[in-house]
């Protein structure tokens, strides 16, 4: 490179890396103006979520924020954050557990945090690919980004072995969302596909060392702020819920009428009205499962209930994740035979992403029977 | 501006269904009104069609027949969410009397509101209220309608009853508030086909109520089918139940529920 060359790519530099630290203030523009224009999605009072309702999700996302923030600044050798549709997308490299080495052929990881644009919680179940560039625009990865359970915070990500050294640009494609989505004014969003381009991350900064104490404290921070919106949902508004542990989750049910949704077809997002308008399907049972230890919600799981009554099966379901205003659940919309009290029986596997979680955990799926569970019949 | 350009659209798309009203085959004003209203900035699309085979009733609008036997009637009418709640709507009614040609006979205003939540209380209960302004050359007066919406659902079996009152507001205003009940009951366990049963009766002056046989009461058994989601045609025939209602009619009403303009559009 010449020296004007090296030069212009110094003061780029200067410029352009977001240094942890300096992330207090939020999300800032992209000095490349390459992310999605941001959209803000949509949080209004609606027949799924009431005022206070939406304030607990955002309560949740604060607590999603204060992981993040503490990860950049203390965890993380750079980070940036930016809006990009309907999403937040943060962006940081980090030592791979256990290893504090930095320069070129060493591995890292990648984090990628997106998160809802309204209220800040993290949106599980898309699909993500990265591409890591050097200062020439040479791709030195290109990957899709796996789900990955964090003592800290839940991310995206990927272990990195870069051959050259920093800094780096990251770009961050984002599919549009395939959850199905509740709540017929909220619901809609997530539909476009999003694209974040962050530059440049380096890696110069010395992380500080890994504190377990203040890990477990953000995390059960999000478990607790999730566990009182599931508890708003079973105490208060479902018409029946409870939960119980079994090994490393703790698995929760809510059972509430048969509820529309929007859903992905054919590039757009349509409305099931057909729940609506029919009684085809009469009640909507609902699982969260969550991990014992910090209570936060584990989604990409194969959940399936079984329904009980008197003793006789009623029938199998597979429950789709289901994107929830203010409570994320595993879900289905059920024909039951009446209004009564059955018996639900949930069993998962375990979760894609055990076999990286650091400490070892959830060596196995679940099983877990309730055995009285009302359920009342109608369409939401 | 996105919004303007769907809500034109909209409107192109409400005038595209007046149009094919035009062209579409016959009907009367019996309809029964449902606890559900279009959510905030939805909009829902109805044509109702009408056809008497056989009736030895009088047709008392405009001029030139003596009975309501090969009357057509077609109502089409546009209904906006305001709210989840409230909503505002228009018909353009139209009528092909026997022997003439086919014209246009009026028009209504109308606004429901529905209360509480679903299920929240023993039945759901909705208010409707509409001013009818005929023609004046069908020689109708204009009136005030108000109807009263309960329904409950049984599991599958939904029932609907609209008891409503009418105040004539011009013309002949000497029988004061009249009285007429609509019913309905529905099978909704599967989605395709919901058979129906529909009741409409009108008793005539509250305060001095027609005698049972110049009351009007008619059956119409028969079925929702529903097209495609949002998207139903409710189709029944008529059977008068005494000498001054129709005899026989035929009745269709197609509904077409859309959220052209999304409500999560509206804050972006």
């Amino acid at each position: 490179m010449t020296k004007p060359g090296l030069l212009s790519l110094c003061v780029l530099c200067s410029a352009c890396v977001v240094r942890a630290p300096g992330l207090d203030s939020g999300p800032r523009s992209n000095p490349f103006g390459g992310a999605s224009e941001p959209s803000m999605p949509p949080g209004e009072a609606s027949e799924e979520a009431t005022d206070d309702q939406l304030a607990l999700a955002r309560d949740e996302g604060r607590t999603v924020d204060a992981a993040l923030r503490y990860l950049l600044s203390r965890e993380a050798f750079s980070g940036a954050e930016v809006r990009a549709g309907d999403y937040r997308v943060a962006v940081a490299l980090t030592p791979v557990a256990g290893s504090s080495a930095r320069g070129a052929g060493s591995r890292m990881h990648l984090v990628v945090v997106v998160t809802d644009g309204y209220d800040g919680r993290i949106v599980p179940e898309l699909t993500l690919r990265a591409k890591v560039l050097d200062t020439t625009g040479a791709v030195l990865a290109e990957r899709p980004l796996a789900f990955t359970w964090h003592p800290l915070l839940h991310h995206y990500g990927t272990d990195l072995e870069l051959a050259k050294a920093g800094p780096y640009r990251v770009q961050v494609a984002i599919e549009p969302a395939r959850m199905r989505r509740h709540d017929p004014k909220n619901g809609d969003r997530y539909e476009k596909p999003a694209f974040a381009d962050v530059a440049w991350l380096g890696v110069e900064r010395e992380p500080a060392r890994i504190d377990d104490a203040a890990r477990l404290s953000f995390a059960q921070a999000q478990g607790a702020a999730y566990r009182r919106s599931l508890a708003t949902m079973s105490d208060g508004v479902a018409v029946d819920g409870a939960s119980r542990r079994v090994g490393d989750y703790v698995v929760a049910y809510a059972v509430e009428f048969a509820e529309g949704y929007w859903y992905l077809a054919n590039g757009s997002l349509k409305y099931a009205a057909r729940v609506e308008e029919s009684a085809e399907t009469n009640a909507h049972v609902e699982v969260s499962v969550m991990d014992a230890e910090t209570g936060r919600f584990l989604p990409g799981l194969a959940v399936t209930a079984t329904l009980y009554k008197d003793g006789e099966r009623v029938g199998s379901e597979r429950e789709p994740f289901m994107w929830h205003p203010w409570v994320y659940h595993y879900g289905m919309n059920w024909r039951v035979r009446g209004a009564g009290r059955y018996a639900l029986e949930v069993a998962f596997e375990r979760p894609p992403y055990a076999a990286s979680a650091s400490p070892a955990r959830f060596a196995s799926g679940g099983r877990v029977r309730f055995d009285a569970v009302d359920i009342a019949v109608g369409q939401k | 501006m996105k919004t303007l350009v769907r809500a034109g659209r909209q409107v192109l798309t409400g005038a595209a269904f007046v149009l094919l009203a035009l062209d579409a085959s016959a009907q009367e004003d019996d309809q029964i009104y449902h606890w559900e209203t279009p959510r905030t900035g939805w909009f829902e699309l109805q044509m109702l069609n009408a056809f008497v085979l056989a009736s030895a009733a009088p047709y008392d609008r405009f001029a030139g027949a003596e009975t309501r036997k090969g009357l057509e009637q077609h109502f089409v009418e546009v209904e906006y969410g305001l709210t989840d709640r409230w909503s505002a709507g228009v018909y353009a009614d139209f009528e092909l009397p026997p022997s003439d040609s086919f014209r246009y006979s009026g028009v209504r205003v109308e606004s429901s509101y529905r209360f509480f939540e679903r299920y929240e209380r023993v039945v759901e209960l909705a208010l409707h209220a509409e001013v009818q302004v005929p023609r004046p050359s069908s020689g109708a007066g204009e009136e005030l309608e108000t109807r009263l919406v309960l329904q409950r659902d049984f599991s599958d079996l939904r029932v609907v009853a609209n008891p409503g009152f009418a105040l004539p507001l011009s013309g002949d205003a000497s029988e004061g508030l009249e009285f007429s009940l609509a019913a309905g009951v529905y099978y909704r366990r599967f989605w395709r086909v919901q058979p129906a049963l529909e009741y409409f009766a009108e008793f005539g002056s509250v305060a001095a109520p027609s005698p049972a046989s110049e009351q009007r009461h008619v059956l119409y058994p028969g079925a929702r089918v529903h097209l495609a989601p949002g998207l139903s045609w409710l189709l029944s025939v008529g059977i008068g139940l005494n000498e001054t209602s129709d005899r026989w009619l035929l009745r269709g009403v197609l509904s077409y529920e859309f959220p052209t303009v999304p409500p999560a559009d509206q804050m972006r």
